[in-house]
């Protein structure tokens, strides 16, 4: 049986509304984008786990497309110790700040593309 | 490697800012080449290294060979982006160090401007960052710009002086593709992009190429070139995607900038490098190399532009 791709088990997991990442006890940390192998230490001990969702906004910057409507972009250092792209959906993508406390939740399929995470602020956070 | 075992004996530009129609990289490549080549004083007949990179060609280096008729060169086409032709120049002198090449052209060539940024370089697509939509390589810089205004009180204005300070640069340039001075307000009020960066933050989406020649030092010598000597090298790549870079606001440039000071066996690193480093009119690479220096230019208490400003002495 050829080993499933990392990104097969992590959208795999954000169809059960999971946002999966990996840890590495060679290397004591977690480790996203889900990879083969643990970066630096080249061991294939990555175990799958489930992120609580909970986050903190580390960089955020609003997109004005040519045409459209501006959009958010944005780091999140998630609480298990990993940081990923993502967007501050629920308000307005310039009030989206550093710092702000953020949740996460699945943006479903649509059509060929895949579900993603998206995060939304914590409310009275 | 040793410092000071190779030079750059000639350097030229291709056509450049819009271009003939119909011009493809491999030929601007061509056109730098000849004109270096004849800068340098030698001809193609002398040449046995070639390393080249561009968005436009996958395999351009094949391709330059092929269109200058050199089987055998030594060849490496290595692309890690705007920093792939310092890293030639290293593995170019690697490979003259070696003894596997005499003489090695170096070039690059992009018709951007002509054929539009998503024909000249379309994005990879990356399943953990291409669905949020960012407009790369803006949007990586923008958050990192979100930063540093974050972490060191950077404002607005200051980011804005990297742009005017280009531009004093480009005023100087006769081949410039901008004639007239850029002030802050024009750079904060042009349209935005990804925020807080605007149009005039962000690189001039120009056509253009260019090479350069190098040889060994003993070699350069023996033909009496004016030549520029390497005196070191470095290199650190910290990441690929802009989630995936350690800290926002510090950049590979600290570790590849003091690897090159080591082999050169220099010190004062950081004011040496604003010297070489800020003459570039590139804006987008000015502000990059400011966040990899500003917290040195913070400490000083002098604003990152200013010490940029050709004005200012410092050439």
């Amino acid at each position: 049986m050829p080993a499933d791709s990392p990104l097969t088990t992590y959208i795999a997991h954000l169809e059960r509304g999971e946002l999966a990442y990996q840890f590495s006890p060679s290397t004591g940390g977690a480790v996203f984008y889900p990879r083969m192998i643990a970066p630096g230490t080249g061991k294939a001990d990555l175990e799958w786990r489930v992120s609580k969702g909970l986050g903190l906004v580390h960089a955020t910057t609003v997109v004005h497309p040519q045409q459209g409507q501006p959009y958010n972009v944005a780091l999140i250092d998630v609480d298990e110790g990993f940081r990923m792209m993502s967007r501050v959906e629920d308000i307005a993508p310039t009030q989206v700040r550093i710092g702000m406390r953020v949740k996460f939740r699945t943006h479903k399929a649509e059509g060929d593309e895949p579900p993603y995470p998206v995060f939304i602020p914590v409310e009275g956070a | 490697m040793v410092r000071g075992s190779v030079a750059i004996i000639g350097a030229a530009e291709s056509d450049i800012g819009a271009v003939a129609a119909l011009m493809s990289p491999i030929d601007l490549m061509a056109q730098g080449i000849q004109r270096a080549l004849h800068d340098a004083g030698l001809s193609l007949a002398d040449v046995d290294g070639v390393f080249s990179a561009t968005s436009q060609a996958r395999t351009s280096v094949m391709s330059l060979v092929e269109y200058l008729g050199l089987p055998n060169a030594y060849t490496d086409s290595t692309i890690v982006g705007g920093s792939s032709f310092e890293i030639h120049v290293a593995h170019a002198q690697a490979a003259l160090e070696a003894g596997l090449c005499s003489v090695a052209v170096i070039a690059y060539g992009s018709t951007q401007r002509t054929v539009g940024r998503r024909g000249a370089s379309p994005r990879e697509y990356n399943p953990y960052e291409t669905p949020f939509r960012p407009f790369l390589p803006a949007t990586a810089y923008a958050m990192a710009a979100n930063r540093h205004m974050f972490e060191f009180g950077t404002t607005r204005e200051q980011l804005a002086e990297v742009a005017v300070a280009a531009r004093e640069w480009a005023l100087l340039n006769p081949v410039a593709w901008e004639k007239k001075p850029l002030s802050i307000a024009d750079v904060l009020n042009a349209r935005p992009i990804s925020d807080p960066l605007t149009v005039r933050d962000c690189c001039l989406i120009t056509d253009g190429g260019g090479a350069i020649v190098m040889t060994t030092a003993e070699r350069a010598r023996a033909m009496g070139a004016k030549a520029v000597y390497v005196l070191g090298c470095g290199q650190s790549i910290t990441h690929a995607t802009i989630s995936s870079m350690p800290h926002l606001t510090h950049t590979g440039a600290i570790q590849s900038g003091a690897q090159a000071y080591r082999m050169a066996g220099c010190r004062r690193p950081i004011s040496m490098c604003w010297r070489c480093m800020t003459r570039s009119p590139s804006i987008r690479s000015c502000f990059w190399k400011i966040l990899a220096f500003a917290r040195k230019a913070k400490a000083d208490g002098s604003c990152p532009a200013a010490i940029s400003d050709p004005k200012a002495g410092c050439r």
